[in-house]
């Protein structure tokens, strides 16, 4: 006889069905538009002879775009013992800078 | 207020909503919310690492005599972090077939 599953495997989460899992690689809705990402990066360089490339332009952004998420994710999972996911705790979560401040080093280190 | 400051403040503020808009959406996905002081430090955050991956992009092209910035450069900021080199590469070879199909399309016609 199999061991009884523990009920919480048993419950349905309506999020699962109609959201499929998303692939990293899909275009992001929401995401840094690269005039944006440009001009940030022309801001910063030295030279001003020095060129970024439109392709380069777009790989910065998605690489920004994974530095913020992962900047969130990092935060929740901090605070709920590494489980971002735990959605039915999670609820009334508030991010403080205090959340950001404890997974910022380790974030720039993997940066 | 020199024209540069201002124009690094309005920089800012730009970076500033698109990050919002960022968190939010990954906020929504978690179902947790986010205070606005979060969103500003994190903001503060993406500054300088834009300021620290513009100079080493700079030099990671000239180390190899260009001018212009290549998706070379930016799979190297990624060099210590396999996971995040691959996610890259992935952009950078979906970029790469997108620019050849077109470039396939427009030499047949």
């Amino acid at each position: 006889m199999p061991p009884k599953r523990p009920s919480k495997a048993n419950e349905e989460d309506p999020r699962k069905n109609d959201e499929p899992k998303k692939d990293l690689t899909e275009d992001h809705k929401v995401k840094i538009p690269p005039e944006l990402v440009a001009k940030l990066v022309k801001n910063f360089l030295e030279d001003e002879g020095t060129k970024v490339s439109g392709a380069a332009t777009k790989t910065v952004g998605e690489y920004m775009h994974l530095f913020l998420t992962e900047a969130v994710y990092r935060a929740v999972s901090n605070r709920r013992d590494g489980d971002p996911w735990a959605k039915t705790t999670n609820s009334g979560l508030m991010l403080e800078v205090d959340d950001l401040e404890k997974i910022a080093p380790q974030l720039l280190l993997d940066f | 207020m020199s024209a540069d400051d201002t124009e690094q403040e309005r920089l800012k503020s730009a970076l500033w909503y698109h990050v919002g808009k960022l968190v939010d959406e990954a906020c929504l996905d978690l179902n947790v919310n986010a205070t606005p002081q979060f969103i500003g430090s994190l903001t503060e955050l993406a500054w300088v690492q834009f300021d620290n991956i513009a100079k080493d992009l700079e030099n990671f092209a000239k180390h190899a005599n260009r001018s212009t910035v290549s998706t070379a450069d930016v799979l190297l900021l990624a060099r210590k972090n396999p996971d995040l080199h691959g996610l890259l590469q992935k952009v950078v070879d979906d970029e790469a077939a997108e620019r050849a199909a077109k470039a396939a399309g427009k030499s047949r016609r």
